[in-house]
């Protein structure tokens, strides 16, 4: 009988992996996201491209569905098999960089910090460990024709917050299924990039310079959720996917969204009077028109056995013209790189030269390895507020505690 | 002489080579996990004894988890089942057009999950096509909108949940009810029994074996609930639709805590085991069905 | 049954077969859109133009040929090589006798209640050790065997009468022989679940399809359905009409066996 499964084992194991053939070529391992049938073939032309450049080199790249690659990529690095290289979104850039499992970039990338932007994210221990590769920021989408409908001049769409408040109750008017603002819900890992911009805005913060102590009370912040309360009284609340449906159905005054918006009005060519302006700022001379940056970084795993090619491959798809074809091809978000500003897709695009200008302007959450669980506590704290169940001065109040106790412990 | 244990353990070796292969690792592994602090990332996991556990039944959020998917099975399970035997019964009688009452019963378990939750998100939103049929009828509709207010997202899931599974268990059910010998009907007939004396007697008992069978994969399932939440509300509002199954992926994926994650995994595991031995004994294990 | 009755009946199974049918009548009418609405008001619903390009286009701008293939395959694998082992595993532990037995069963049982999150990763490490990531063996292998197949044989081999078996065994019938040629013939109802079932649970399977791959050539059609959620948007027309195809396998498999599980359960029901 032992011999029966020691014959089985040995078969099993001849199946195992015996026809890897060798190469002299460097093979490495690209993850990415972009698997829209609009955009692969531009990310497939970009790897022939670096494959022609670097003829000692081949890319094998593996597409990662938005909705579990995350999981998909945390798997990976559990078990030692990360790729070389590696796509990953502002929000997830902070956990890899100070686990110690990506490659410090620091060395290489030291001589041209400067041509780019939005480092912060991947910066852990004053070492960098992420590429800023795309970059892209919401703003306030609005509905000329429900504007005019309501009265109000669509030349001038609304700059500071009492505006986009009154404006919202003038259009909003739920029972023929027209809303003013459209809201977004208790919609987790979402529904902090849609209030934190006012927390900007109004001048508060999320943490002190040092990331030690919790400064989500203060006044500024408070008076920030309040106002983001009181707006999501008149118009709809749901999710950022189903605003940005009823939106293009043309049944929303007002809208924070990204990018993607535009692009699928365009794309869908809409007969929708619509235009896009610079977040609203608290006051006319108080405050800054404050939004929420994302965006798209490229990483090395720490554990590549090439990591000379791997930063070629990091260098190549950050270089601007690559970049930009990429940009280009997803529609809306900028390269990193400081100049891409000025070239002429954004600067002959009324729409996309908002975006650009909204960049200015445009924070990202600090970067501490604790941020998930922060994130978690400040979408608690709105969603109580949200539903009544505290006033947001209590929320907030009690957000800090819980934070402070996070960023000391361990 | 012939080996007692040849034939027998041939029989037996395809579970003892997935078992061992496939299954005691990752369950060992996994168990061991839970008594570590590991965090994924880290690659050196401290072993803490059962401090996981221990954590586990203080934290409010895991205990409302436990809650919610508690009554997540309770609530949907007797309903499923019910629906199913009822209209397992009435499309097993001479009626025109079966088949194609079956196949079209059977379609919605057939369809992608992600996609049917997908879908209802869609008919759930508050500009969405139920809250235009309650104001037909006249039902107020929450403010907030069905998934979206802490009362109403976790019944509306588990609605859509018996939508979708009804009809695998409808076809289970129709194929228990195919194997009853028409002959004892007939008897029955003669006898003059009525149409629930039929159904008390000869139908039920039957089908005892089969609702055993649905209620257990049922529960199985019900407690694990993962893909519904994750796609249509992730644990909110405010907690209203955290599930264990949910609490583990997002602890362990998200947070990177696994070492926790599994802990919570492993009481999860423990829980359903203790409901399924219940089950098992109250419906009667392997019983057959002589009358 | 009465003649009213039975056609109050039939209305009635009618209704609730449309409320059942309605999302995915929504689905599939929403498929035939030419671009994303997803939820237009009922009015406009009708003025949508309609059109069967999305179908066409699922095909042609990203393999889904070959996705569904993988798809089927996998499935007919593991749901006949499901049907070989469990009944054998089943009847090992419904006729025989052995040492740890009852520890076995548990372990059978026990299996099929853990939270798959938890095994992902060592999983992984193991069919990434053995060199099937990436292909048909891990999609298949791991899988072949299910505890739920187990169970379900088990059950009902047990509450077998014996005497058929005994004969044959007097007669001088090997075990296998008596498993495949007295038993299985008896076992038509079970094999039936067991095929719904491990196919089923199979064909829609996710994760561990998603985590053990990454090529296009070894991709599943529920993982092609999740890359049509893009970054914040979704597209829900490609979406449809990849779901719906999705279900047409299936739904055939179905068809066609629906008479072959009828015929199989009365004979089983006559027999006894």
């Amino acid at each position: 009988m032992p011999r029966k499964i020691g014959t089985i084992l040995a078969i099993l194991i001849l199946f195992s992996g015996c026809s890897q053939t060798e190469s002299d070529k460097t093979v490495l391992q690209f993850w990415q996201f972009w698997t829209d049938p609009q955009v692969k073939p531009t990310v497939i032309k970009l790897i022939q491209k670096f494959e022609q450049e670097n003829p000692g080199i081949k890319v094998t790249a593996t597409d990662l569905t938005w909705s579990n690659g995350h999981e998909k990529i945390v798997v990976a690095f559990a078990s030692n098999s990360a790729p070389d290289v590696l796509e990953l979104g502002s929000d997830w850039v902070p956990e890899f960089s100070s686990q110690n499992v990506l490659l410090n970039l620091s060395p290489a990338v030291d001589s041209i910090k400067n041509r780019f932007r939005m480092w912060e994210p991947g910066i852990f221990d004053g070492k960098i460990f992420a590429f800023p590769w795309m970059l892209d920021t919401r703003v306030l989408f609005y509905n000329k024709d429900l504007m005019s409908q309501a009265g109000l001049d669509p030349k001038h769409p609304p700059q500071i917050w009492n505006e986009l408040l009154s404006y919202a109750k003038k259009i909003n008017q739920p029972q023929k299924q027209i809303y003013g603002f459209g809201a977004n819900a208790a919609e987790r890992h979402r529904l902090y990039k849609k209030f934190l911009p006012f927390l900007w805005g109004n001048g508060g913060k999320i943490l002190s310079e040092d990331n030690t102590t919790c400064l989500i009370n203060s006044k500024e912040a408070v008076d920030a959720l309040n106002f983001y309360i009181e707006l999501t009284k008149f118009g709809l609340l749901d999710t950022q996917r189903r605003l940005d449906e009823v939106f293009m159905q043309g049944k929303i005054g007002f809208v924070i969204s990204g990018g993607w918006l535009l692009k699928e009005i365009q794309k869908n060519n809409l007969p929708l009077n619509f235009g896009v302006v610079l977040m609203p700022k608290p006051d006319k001379n108080r405050g800054a028109p404050a939004s929420f940056a994302g965006g798209e970084f490229l990483v090395i795993s720490q554990k590549t056995k090439h990591p000379q090619e791997a930063l070629k491959l990091v260098r190549f798809l950050t270089r601007l013209d690559n970049c930009l074809e990429l940009c280009k091809a997803i529609g809306t978000p900028s390269p990193a790189d400081t100049s891409a500003i000025y070239d002429d897709y954004y600067q002959n695009n009324p729409y996309l030269k908002i975006f650009q200008e909204q960049l200015k302007f445009s924070f990202s959450p600090p970067a501490t390895p604790k941020w998930v669980y922060i994130e978690e506590k400040i979408e608690r704290a709105i969603e109580e507020a949200m539903y009544g169940r505290k006033t947001p001065l209590q929320a907030l109040n009690d957000a800090k505690v819980e934070i402070d106790k996070l960023l000391k412990s361990p | 002489m012939r080996k007692v244990f040849s034939p027998t353990l041939l029989f037996l070796s395809p579970w003892l080579v997935t078992l061992i292969l496939f299954w005691l690792f990752p369950l060992i592994y996994s168990l061991y996990l839970s008594f570590t602090d590991y965090a994924i990332l880290n690659p050196h996991p401290n072993f803490i004894g059962a401090q996981n556990y221990f954590k586990l039944f203080s934290d409010p959020d895991f205990l409302t988890a436990l809650k919610n998917t508690s009554l997540f099975v309770v609530g949907t399970i007797p309903f499923t089942t019910i629906i199913a035997l009822f209209l397992a019964l009435i499309v097993n009688q001479k009626i025109p057009l079966k088949g194609f009452f079956r196949a079209g019963f059977f379609l919605p378990s057939i369809t992608s999950m992600v996609v049917i939750a997908l879908i209802f998100t869609n008919l759930y939103a508050k500009d969405g096509y139920l809250t235009f049929l309650c104001h037909f009828l006249g039902i107020s509709t929450p403010e907030k909108g069905f998934l979206f207010s802490t009362g109403t997202a976790l019944p509306s899931i588990m609605l859509m949940d018996v939508w979708v599974s009804f009809g695998y268990y409808l076809i289970l059910y129709l194929a228990a009810l195919q194997a009853i010998p028409i002959e004892l009907y007939e008897a029955a007939e003669i006898s003059g029994a009525t149409f629930w004396q039929k159904f008390k007697y000869i139908t039920l008992p039957y089908l005892r074996p089969m609702t055993l069978l649905i209620v257990l994969i049922n529960t199985i399932r019900s407690f694990q609930i993962f893909i519904e939440i994750f796609v249509m509300t992730k644990g909110g509002p405010l907690n209203s639709t955290l599930t264990v199954v949910y609490s583990v992926y997002e602890n362990g994926l998200v947070r990177f805590q696994m070492g926790y994650a599994s802990a919570m995994a492993y009481v999860l595991f423990f829980i359903i085991m203790i409901f399924s031995l219940l089950q098992m004994k109250i419906f009667g294990l392997g019983k057959g069905v002589e009358e | 049954m009465r003649k009213i009755g039975k056609i109050a009946l039939f209305l009635f199974l009618i209704l609730v077969l449309i409320g059942t049918l309605f999302p995915l009548i929504w689905m599939f009418y929403s498929s035939l859109f030419s671009h994303t609405i997803s939820l237009a008001s009922l009015a406009d619903i009708f003025k949508q133009k309609l059109t069967l390009k999305n179908y066409a286009e699922v095909f042609s701008q990203i393999p889904f040929g070959k996705f569904l293939f993988n798809s089927v395959f996998v499935a007919a694998v593991v749901t006949l090589g499901n049907l070989f082992f469990c009944s054998l595993v089943g009847y090992a532990f419904a006729r025989k006798r052995f040492p740890f037995k009852k520890s076995l069963f548990v372990s059978v049982v026990l299996v099929l209640m853990i939270p798959v999150h938890i095994l992902i990763i060592p999983l992984f490490i193991l069919i990434k050790f053995l060199g099937w990531y990436d292909s048909y063996l891990a999609l298949i292998v791991p899988w072949l065997v299910s505890p739920l197949g187990i169970f379900l044989m088990r059950q009902y081999i047990e509450v077998l009468p014996k005497d058929l078996e005994e004969a044959a065994r007097i007669d001088g019938a090997g075990e296998f022989k008596i498993l495949f040629r007295v038993v299985l013939p008896l076992c038509k109802p079970a094999l039936a679940v067991v095929a719904i079932q491990v196919f089923l649970a199979n064909w829609n399977s996710f994760l561990f399809p998603f985590i053990l791959t990454s090529s296009e050539n070894m991709r599943t059609v529920p993982v092609a359905l999740a890359l049509y959620q893009g970054y914040q948007t979704i597209d829900w027309p490609h979406l449809f009409a990849a779901s719906g195809l999705a279900t047409l396998p299936v739904l055939i498999l179905f068809l066609f066996f629906q008479r072959q599980i009828v015929a199989g359960l009365t004979t089983g029901a006559l027999k006894q």
